[in-house]
């Protein structure tokens, strides 16, 4: 029974897609002029990458896998933000040293945290800290 | 098409209305920050992630309007450890503990209203509503706040009332695989921080500062000494 109201649904879900499509295009217009109303030029400073999922994730309990992934992605990021010369986002090594430590790779985590330093003396006060708690 | 068109002239008079009154800058330009530190915001909505989600989204926005965000997952964690478990505690820490730790120019404090998707019969609707306001970390003297907010429905599409039903199912389902709460939380947050006419001033970050801060400041001289 219920693999045949499944089957059903999938069939006028083809019928629905095809008004999705012009509500897709109607939403697109009124973005574009919303944008065009309220928003200024808003010109891209920072390549954000993984760096908000990876965000949301470690704002979240996560485990040790989950944990190895994440830092694998931002250092494939920071790999790639050196390659094209583009400026470190604000928050991004702090993020990556404190993965790094979480994970306990101490000399990584130092590496990151200063790098934050440089990027965004900022942040020098909060490193610092940060720097303490690694020794 | 009829809907849109009204909704837009609404807009549009809205926005043309407020503009008779500017927003008076002054507070923030004497106390102009480079750097923001988010704190958790308050959550009056009934979305368990809705704080990791505004978190998460606002960092972004924020520095591509050219400030120093703090990083966001490492304040809630540290801040945690230091026997703060909610937002509530988090937000009624001092200036000067927070300058001691973070050592700040400014701080966010934000408190959501809404936030998240509700399934109806025939619709679904995701909403973000939430307000922001931005203090200096020294004088403890609000610099600038607004407010955030943008929606999207969806299920409004052809069918009739069946075309519309299955519409919502589809939409509940592909939901689940993607949220679209953070999208629509992009929106309000580009809304609100981009906006010239009430917005962020530009930050030192951003490669058009000098100019802002120079127009700024002769809008802000033009208008006179505010009270």
């Amino acid at each position: 029974m219920s693999g045949l109201r499944r089957s059903g649904a999938v069939a006028r879900a083809g019928h629905a897609g095809a008004g999705r499509g012009f509500r897709h295009f109607r939403r697109g217009v009124v973005l574009l002029l919303c944008s065009l109303a309220f928003v200024s030029c808003a010109s891209r400073i920072y390549n954000w990458g993984p760096y908000e999922s990876s965000v949301l994730n470690s704002l979240q309990d996560f485990n040790r896998r989950a944990l190895l992934e994440e830092i694998d992605r931002l250092e494939e990021h920071d790999a790639e933000l050196r390659r094209l010369d583009l400026p470190a986002m604000p928050g991004f090594h702090a993020q990556l040293g404190y993965l790094h430590y979480l994970a306990g790779n101490g000399e990584a985590a130092v590496r990151h945290f200063q790098a934050e330093k440089t990027f965004f003396p900022e942040s020098s006060v909060f490193i610092d800290g940060m720097l303490e708690r690694v020794k | 098409m009829r809907p849109l068109v009204i909704t837009l002239a609404l807009a549009l008079g809205a926005v043309s209305c407020a503009s008779s009154e500017p927003y008076d800058y002054n507070a923030f330009l004497d106390h102009m920050p480079r750097s923001i530190l988010v704190l958790p915001p308050l959550d009056e909505s009934p979305e368990v992630s809705a704080g990791q989600v505004y978190l998460s989204t606002v960092t972004p926005p924020l520095s591509e309007v050219g400030y120093y965000v703090f990083p966001v997952a490492l304040v809630d964690r540290i801040l945690r450890e230091n026997g703060l478990p909610t937002a509530v505690e988090m937000h009624a820490i001092s200036l000067s503990k927070l300058s001691e730790v973070f050592d700040p120019d400014a701080v966010l404090y934000t408190t959501i209203h809404k936030w998240g998707t509700e399934y109806q019969v025939i619709n679904s609707t995701t909403q973000v509503v939430y307000s922001a306001r931005l203090v200096d970390a020294r004088t403890g003297r609000t610099i600038w706040s607004g407010r955030g907010s943008a929606v999207q429905s969806s299920g409004d599409g052809g069918g009739g009332f069946l075309g519309a039903l299955v519409g919502a199912v589809v939409n509940q389902v592909a939901t689940t695989v993607s949220d679209p709460t953070p999208d629509v939380a992009h929106a309000a947050h580009q809304r609100l921080f981009f906006n010239k006419r009430n917005g962020l001033l530009l930050g030192p970050y951003h490669p058009k500062y000098e100019d802002d801060q120079r127009k700024r400041r002769e809008e802000a001289a033009a208008q006179g000494p505010q009270p």
